[in-house]
């Protein structure tokens, strides 16, 4: 199976060209051709994990561009344990998201667009994750962004909603740049651009520490804005203005960690740069702790997700910038999961009351209490609380950072109090207390319920697949060789104190639903709560500052097009015009007037050719 | 070489010449000045006329055994009378459009 | 010798002939009488064909144009009636151009042959009738020609009856 491993990826796609051709015309088609691909695909990967797990190791390519002098590009695939475990999270999220939209998009205009951009979306993440090389990974690269773009942008006719789409992918491109600058410039000093080859490159000390230095830097510039990284983290929590489900997904399992991916991807090449290990992981860890900070204040459901995948999204970063590759790795897998569950059950809130707000929820336990039990579970687990999955995954992060760098363990913790600090806020604000607001009468489709429980399962358990307690399965896959894993027992006991006290701080100012404490909170830390709610002024600088030297630049551009080339090629236009003016009026249309221009140029020719012997030269 | 005018007597081949260049030019001298469509075809007859006896006085004078410009007059002959019969229905064709047969009125193509 | 003398005789005649009623084609303010004035040039050549040994051609110009293509002309000037009124020749301007190129025309031509030093005589001009050698050539070093001339006949006539039918 691993030899057709692109099978998986192009089952989607055919999904989606089915679609596109016609399958469109009816939604339930469209919908479960998508499903059904990616149902395949998912058996598919867990054939392709066991094979893995079996030893096998797949790469295949085709020359694409042969540039001569032995260099070129190709296209191709691979299949290894850090392929395969991608291949799993994103089918099987993908599986969970897609019969879940069943429900939540049930009437919407564009469910047969949506299924179609899905199909696409999953395809590209595929395409991505089996990529043998950076050009595959970045033509695929640029394709999630596009579905990312369509998805966020699905309800269109909201002006939020395309604004956000358009800034999602403006600013996910500026990152792009980089990578692409950091490809070429990988290229240019190893002359390929598979893994394989760069990796020997490295290792072999063929590339010189400077330039693997900036071309890291730049593939990394890459990572930052597709996992939404600051200071390119601007557009994730507006790209919740996209469906839920999408949200799910995208944003939160998939398409955000392919950043994530791409850094574990690139890993042999960032070992051996320092420099560029240590910009990494502090962008990781400053990262994670100024996501969540934004988090405590938001009272947007999706966009309080938003912020902590931002900041999960950091921690993940950190960990490959502190070398623990792995457990980077780990805490995207678990991650996945839980976030794409806290997603899935804010769908069900705001599909229950058709509004984000936190302050028109509360007392929503007694409608949805299956959404309550799995948002709390998927919520302890993010906050690593022993022994749910994220505790296994943080723990391994945290004792990586505590014996490096005491700084960003510091940050980490913090963080991780913040993080149940916020995630407890939510519960509270959303599920205790009483009723705030109208709510639908209607029950949940089965098609909604059934992915949070089958989501409550490795939420709760894939943290296991890395203790200690069974032998560490995960990190001695995606090693390849036996890895064992320790429980740091006081980095661990620290960071349980810590969460626990988060959630204490929660209880203490929103337990029972005190929607008003938020008020008088704000009112105490004015200055704070300023800054926080504005997001640290970041967009302001956006558009107020950077906005405005890329207008200025573009007026200015505008100007010396309309004054200088556009002259010039008017110039020339309307000098031909001119021309052709005053050349017309030789086509008298007269007949006679040809034939006399025939024979007079006849005349001329024979004196001409004749003037040699006229001037006598015989 | 300067040019010297053959003398009168006796007829040589560049008294021919000179007589087929002297029809062509009248002929050609009418083709451009006529207004009246179909005096220009005559004018034109007159130019192939005059293409003719150069053909005449050159099958005489160089290759009187083979008669090749002989033969090839009567081709141009052919093909004037095939031209004379198409320029005239077209020429009456204009007529029909315009009621006229001033060449100078026929200027559609004027640019 | 009389018969070059005769020759040279009539080829001044005949060729002065020619060359007055082209001229007259041209000054002739009156349609018709161009038309008379080419016949007398049409003859006159034919005449000058018959000096220069080429009997044959003499009678078809005679056939031909005299014959047939004159009679065309004239039903064409018969079914297009002329507005008198308009001056028969184009502006002063493109009249006087026009006689100058074509002097000029003249001039260059007339130039050029009598500078070239022609070949001499390759064989001795004979006077005997041409109509048996022409014929003969015409089924045999000039059968292609021959019948794509006679193809093009036929398109012509064809075509002449198209165009003046649609017109």
């Amino acid at each position: 199976m691993s030899n057709n491993a692109w099978l998986i990826a192009a089952l989607p796609l055919g999904a989606f060209a089915l679609i596109a051709l016609g399958a469109r015309r009816s939604p339930a088609l469209s919908a479960w051709l998508t499903i059904l691909a990616i149902g395949l695909g998912g058996a598919l990967s867990l054939q392709v994990l066991r094979e893995i797990a079996a030893g096998a190791r797949i790469e295949q390519s085709m020359e694409w561009l042969p540039l001569g002098h032995g260099l070129g590009l190709t296209v191709g695939f691979q299949v290894d344990p850090l392929t395969a475990i991608m291949l799993v999270v994103v089918t099987s999220v993908s599986l969970l998201v897609q019969i879940y939209s069943l429900g939540y998009m049930h009437g919407d205009n564009g469910y047969s667009r949506y299924y179609a951009a899905m199909s696409l979306f999953t395809f590209s993440m595929l395409g991505l994750v089996l990529a043998n090389s950076l050009l595959t990974m970045y033509i695929f690269w640029e394709l999630v962004g596009l579905c990312s773009y369509l998805l966020i942008g699905h309800w269109h006719e909201r002006p939020e909603a395309s604004a956000a789409a358009k800034k999602a992918f403006i600013v996910t491109r500026l990152g792009d740049f980089g990578f692409l600058l950091g490809i070429l410039f990988l290229y240019w000093h190893a002359g390929t651009l598979e893994f394989r080859g760069l990796e020997e490159a490295a290792a072999a000390g063929r590339i010189p520490a400077a330039a693997l230095t900036v071309g890291m830097l730049l593939v990394f510039c890459g990572a930052v804005g597709k996992s939404a990284q600051f200071p390119l983290h601007v557009w994730l929590p507006d790209a919740m203005e996209g469906p839920t489900p999408v949200s799910a997904l995208i944003h939160a399992a998939t398409m955000v960690v392919a950043g994530v991916y791409l850094m574990a991807r690139t890993f042999p090449l960032l070992e051996h740069s320092a420099t560029a290990m240590m910009v990494v992981a502090v962008v990781g860890g400053f990262t994670a702790i100024f996501a969540a900070s934004m988090g405590i204040v938001a009272n947007d459901i999706k966009r309080v997700l938003a912020y902590s995948t931002v900041s999960q999204l950091g921690y993940m970063i950190m960990a490959i910038g502190l070398g623990a590759m792995s457990a980077g790795m780990f805490h995207l897998f678990n991650h996945a999961f839980f976030k794409a569950l806290l997603f899935l059950c804010a769908g069900s809130l705001i599909h229950l009351m058709d509004t984000n707000d936190l302050s028109a929820m509360g007392g929503l336990r007694r409608q949805r209490p299956i959404t309550f039990i799995a948002t709390t579970i998927a919520a302890l687990s993010l906050a690593g609380i022993f022994p749910l999955s994220g505790f296994w995954s943080k723990d391994e992060i945290l004792a990586a950072a505590a014996s490096t760098n005491p700084l960003l363990f510091a940050a980490a913790l913090a963080t991780v109090f913040l993080t149940a600090t916020y995630m407890f806020r939510l519960i509270f604000l959303a599920f205790l207390g009483n009723p705030r607001g109208q709510t639908h009468d209607h029950p949940e489709p089965l098609s909604m319920t059934i992915p949070l429980l089958v989501l409550i399962v490795p939420s709760v358990a894939s943290g296991l697949l890395g203790t200690a307690l069974f032998g560490n399965p995960f990190g001695s896959f995606l090693e390849g060789r036996a890895v064992t894993a320790e429980v740091n027992l006081p980095v661990a006991g620290i960071s349980t104190a810590v969460a626990l006290a988060g959630i204490l701080l929660a209880w203490v100012l929103y337990g029972d639903g005190r929607v008003e404490a938020s008020a008088r909170l704000a009112a105490r830390f004015q200055p704070v709560h300023t800054l926080l709610v504005n997001r640290y002024y970041m967009d302001h600088l956006y558009n107020g500052f950077v906005a405005r030297i890329v207008l200025g630049f573009g007026w200015l551009s505008n100007r010396i097009d309309l004054s200088l080339i556009d002259a010039f090629v008017n110039g020339i236009g309307s000098t031909t015009i001119s021309a052709a003016t005053s050349m017309r009026r030789m086509q008298s249309g007269q007949l006679q007037a040809y034939a006399w221009a025939f024979f007079a140029g006849t005349v001329a020719l024979a004196v001409v050719a004749a003037l040699p012997l006229l001037m006598g030269t015989r | 070489m300067p040019p010297a005018f053959p003398p009168l007597y006796p007829i040589t081949l560049q008294h021919g010449l000179i007589l087929g260049a002297a029809l062509f030019s009248i002929g050609l001298a009418g083709a451009l000045t006529k207004r009246n469509s179909i005096v220009i075809l005559m004018a034109i007859e007159v130019m192939l006329n005059g293409v003719n006896v150069t053909f005449v006085a050159f099958a005489r004078q160089l290759e009187p055994a083979v008669l090749t410009g002989q033969v090839f007059a009567l081709f141009i002959i052919t093909v004037a009378a095939a031209e004379a019969a198409v320029g005239l229905a077209l020429i009456i064709a204009i007529y029909h459009l315009r009621h006229s047969v001033q060449i100078d009125e026929a200027n559609e193509l004027q640019g | 010798m009389p018969v070059d003398f005769l020759v040279a005789g009539g080829f001044y005649t005949f060729g002065l002939a020619s060359i007055i009623g082209a001229i007259g084609l041209i000054v002739a303010r009156n349609v018709f009488h161009s038309a008379l004035f080419l016949v007398v040039t049409l003859a006159s050549v034919a005449a000058v064909f018959v000096i220069l040994g080429a009997d044959f051609l003499a009678a078809v110009q005679v056939l031909v144009y005299v014959g047939a293509v004159m009679i065309l002309i004239l039903f064409g000037l018969m079914l297009t009636p002329v507005n008198l009124e308009v001056p028969h020749l184009a502006s002063a301007g493109q009249a006087v151009s026009g006689v100058l190129v074509a002097g000029a025309v003249f001039i260059v031509t007339t130039a050029t042959l009598v500078s070239v030093q022609w070949p001499k005589v390759v064989g001795i001009p004979s006077d005997a009738p041409t109509t048996e050698q022409i014929g003969e050539s015409l089924f045999t070093t000039y059968a292609l020609p021959f019948e794509i001339a006679s193809v093009l006949l036929l398109v012509a006539m064809i075509g002449a009856l198209v165009i003046a039918r649609e017109g």
